[in-house]
């Protein structure tokens, strides 16, 4: 299938909606992976996302890091792990930004259209280019409590996505045990490797 | 209920498990209690393969629930949701923390204790070290010298194996050496460098408790990383992996978890312990045991606290304390980092995660004083050698194929991040007492530190902040970073606590004498981190382990030849 027509198929999947003639025609093969798929929901707190805030959560993401010739956040389940942060992790003033910004994001997607919404998120990215999330270093704590919705957003999606098994394997490699040798080359195509210790939880520690 | 050991131990972590080992291996009938819960080796070790994406929330820490029930563990490098099962759930069991005299106590709540989660790092310490209290009076002698302590480090070392390279530094004894790890490329290019341009300032690699060939039955390091998980082929050092397994095999050990020490009771002479009175942990059971000889190994913050509650009529100020020195004199490294930025090398890369990095030891003060120096003593450097990847860089523009292109390559460049460790002189006034009305939940009184850092330290580090400065340029690199005393650790993050009850030749001045051994109880010996008369600046717990083997020679020796009574 094309790109769009996964970003639908995709949205109709986060959004727990039985297969639906209403919204997008479907061929027999996407009707059919998505009724295999399995629910979703194992968050802890009882409030979770509604089907329009799944939606919009899933094709964001998936604009952020699409599918190239390597997986992309939804092939990543990054839309699930999203979901969980925001409703678990982030602490209620957090919440508040996302949820607002969630808000904003729908306001301003006219269309369904994939491209809409790389522009839209390009936008607001533009106009949260003074926050000090983007400063450099800005790395070396748990969160940003600071952090404007897009800033949030792209953080959820990458942490989702590289501490993700597709993330780590798929699209960066893992590192192979056995011995250590510190002097190998590094070829261009080389990638950093996933499934590592998270450096914020070693940064921030009292040392 | 009573029943009948040669010997107690109490506490199973780094100097616990030793002293089960050489009590049992010498024939006594051994029972070690730990307070905390049962640990299998191996199996017991649950986030030992875990993946980022098989822990809550990807592996991220977990605010709300490291908040509530580990405030204080939460802070150290080595908590983390993969091993969060070894950890004091500080909720459930507090101490007294001063906010204007900080102390954050780390501490575990499983058998093998801390020894599961070091950082595996060995060192000797020098004559130099032994003999800093002599000769610059900041502190009572040490009632030992190198000399003495040097086969006891060597019987230690051949058994739990320790890789590393010779030096031949008087200020850092070699050890009984498996072959040192590998070097990163860029290490071996800024040891170049530093030679030729800063010779004064040793560069070697770090020592560990880290196999780097099989050794008695364990297997050598397969290069995962986490070390502080669990390690199943026992490839580095822990109670589990190496002294509770040689002391089970001599059939003569007696291993009880969930039992808490409330206190020790001596007989009538006030020269002898004759029970241990424990309180279990999850029934709140009240049990005691009998023995010969105890060995008390329960870390130093909790020995002491076990020492001071056992006050008595006959010992009205916590166990042979007539010197007043019990509780008193505490010790911690005190630290800070320094980093550095290099793109050299950058066309190299690695495989497999080195658990351990390059060590800088101690170039100041080296035999008498530095003139430049306005301080005592000295400090040494734990090296590490990084590589950035998306972790460093997500914070930057981009939506789409381009952002997520430039996510997956290695940085440019190398991180070098250098950690001070500095040695903290003993004071008076940084002490441990029990809280007049504070108690935990089995009616013990709490755990209260009183410390803060002396002149001295905040100058040590002050001035490893100019020489890393210094060492960075000589090394090359291309921006640095360097600390001072307003980023020094809190007092206890070193997790090198040691010190309020040490030895001393003079019973007026100390609670143990050169063999550990408490001045006014016989058959009462005290091995952990408490009995240190000073601190050095190197990693403790080998010394721990040789003074332990020691003592328990020593002990045995006493017992055998009807010297304890």
């Amino acid at each position: 299938m094309n790109r769009r027509e996964l970003i639908q198929c995709a949205s109709i999947l986060i959004t727990g909606m039985a297969s639906s003639s209403e919204l997008w025609a479907l061929s027999k093969d996407q009707k059919q992976f998505i009724d295999n798929k399995k629910a979703y929901g194992h968050a802890k707190r009882e409030t979770l996302f509604g089907s329009r805030q799944r939606s919009i959560v899933a094709n964001a993401a998936e604009a952020i890091i699409p599918r190239t010739d390597t997986p992309g956040a939804i092939d990543a389940n990054v839309p699930q792990f999203i979901e969980v942060m925001v409703v678990d992790w982030l602490n209620d003033a957090e919440k508040k930004i996302f949820y607002a910004g969630l808000i904003t994001l729908d306001e301003k997607l006219t269309n369904d259209d994939p491209t809409t919404m790389v522009t839209v998120l390009e936008a607001m990215e533009a106009e949260a280019k003074g926050a000090a999330w983007f400063d450099f270093g800005n790395i070396n704590r748990i969160w940003d409590s600071e952090a404007p919705f897009i800033c949030q957003f792209k953080e959820l999606v990458v942490l989702g996505f590289f501490f993700s098994e597709t993330g780590a394997r798929q699209v960066l490699r893992e590192n192979p045990m056995g011995s250590f040798n510190g002097d190998i080359p590094l070829i261009q195509s080389d990638t950093s490797y996933g499934n590592s210790t998270a450096i914020r939880s070693i940064s921030t520690s009292d040392k | 209920m009573t029943t009948q050991f040669d010997a107690i131990v109490i506490g199973s972590g780094i100097s616990g498990g030793w002293a089960a080992k050489e009590l049992t291996e010498k024939g006594l009938k051994v029972l070690v209690l730990d307070r905390g819960k049962p640990l299998e080796h191996g199996s017991g070790y649950q986030g030992e393969h875990a993946n980022n994406w098989d822990l809550p929330f990807h592996s991220l820490p977990d605010r709300e629930n490291n908040q509530l029930n580990y405030p204080i563990q939460s802070k150290t490098y080595a908590f983390g949701p993969d091993n969060i099962q070894f950890w004091n759930n500080d909720r459930l069991n507090p101490y007294t923390r001063k906010d204007d005299q900080p102390f954050d106590w780390i501490r575990t709540d499983v058998v093998g204790g801390r020894s599961l989660t070091w950082g595996r790092q060995t060192y000797r310490w020098s004559e130099q070290d032994f003999s800093a209290n002599r000769k610059d009076a900041q502190s009572i002698p040490w009632p030992v010298d190198y000399k003495e302590i040097a086969p006891w480090y060597s019987h230690v070392e051949k058994f739990i194996g320790v890789s590393g390279a010779s030096e031949g530094l008087e200020q850092l004894p070699d050890s009984e050496f498996l072959p040192p790890m590998s070097y990163y490329a860029l290490e071996k290019t800024i040891k170049k460098r530093l030679r030729k341009k800063l010779p004064n300032v040793p560069v070697t690699m770090g020592r560990c408790a880290i196999l780097t060939k099989n050794h008695n039955g364990r297997s050598a390091c397969h290069y995962c990383g986490p070390c502080h998980r669990g390690c199943s082929t026992g490839s580095y050092f822990s109670s589990q992996s190496s002294t509770l397994p040689a002391a089970k095999k001599t059939g003569n050990l007696t291993l009880i978890a969930n039992k808490v020490v409330e206190r020790l009771e001596h007989d009538e002479t006030g020269k002898r312990i004759v029970a241990v009175h424990t309180i279990d942990t999850r029934t709140h059971e009240r049990v005691s045991y009998t023995a010969k000889i105890f060995f008390l190994c329960a870390s130093t913050l909790a020995s002491t606290q076990l020492l001071l509650n056992s006050s008595s009529q006959a010992h009205p100020n916590g166990l042979s304390n007539r010197s007043g020195a019990l509780g008193k004199f505490l010790m911690d490294h005190a630290s800070v980092s320094h980093m550095g930025m290099f793109v050299d090398n950058a066309q190299t890369f690695y495989k497999g995660h080195r658990p351990n990095g390059l060590y800088l030891p101690r170039f100041r003060n080296n035999n008498g004083q530095d003139e430049d120096a306005n301080f005592h003593r000295g400090y040494g450097y734990q090296a590490h050698m990084m590589r950035p990847d998306w972790q460093a860089r997500f914070n930057t523009k981009g939506i789409g194929k381009s952002y997520k292109d430039s996510l997956l390559k290695p940085a440019d460049y190398w991180i070098w991040v250098l950690s001070t460790f500095a040695e903290c002189l003993p004071q008076e006034k940084n002490q441990v007492t029990l809280h007049k009305t504070n108690k935990d939940q089995y009616g013990i009184p709490q755990v209260a530190p009183s410390f803060s850092w002396g002149d001295n330290e905040k100058q040590l580090i002050d001035d490893s902040g100019l020489q890393a400065s210094k060492i960075m340029k000589a090394a090359g690199a291309v921006f640095y970073q360097t600390g001072n005393r307003d980023g020094i650790s809190t007092g206890g993050a070193g997790i090198h606590e040691m010190g309020t009850a040490r030895m001393g030749d003079d019973p007026n001045s100390a609670v143990l004498n050169k063999y550990n051994q408490a001045h006014e109880i016989a058959n009462l010996f005290v091995t952990d981190g408490s009995f240190m008369t000073s601190s050095s600046c190197v990693n403790p717990s080998l010394t721990y382990m040789a003074f332990t083997a020691r003592a328990c020679e020593y002990a045995v020796d006493q017992l055998l030849n009807d010297k304890l009574a």
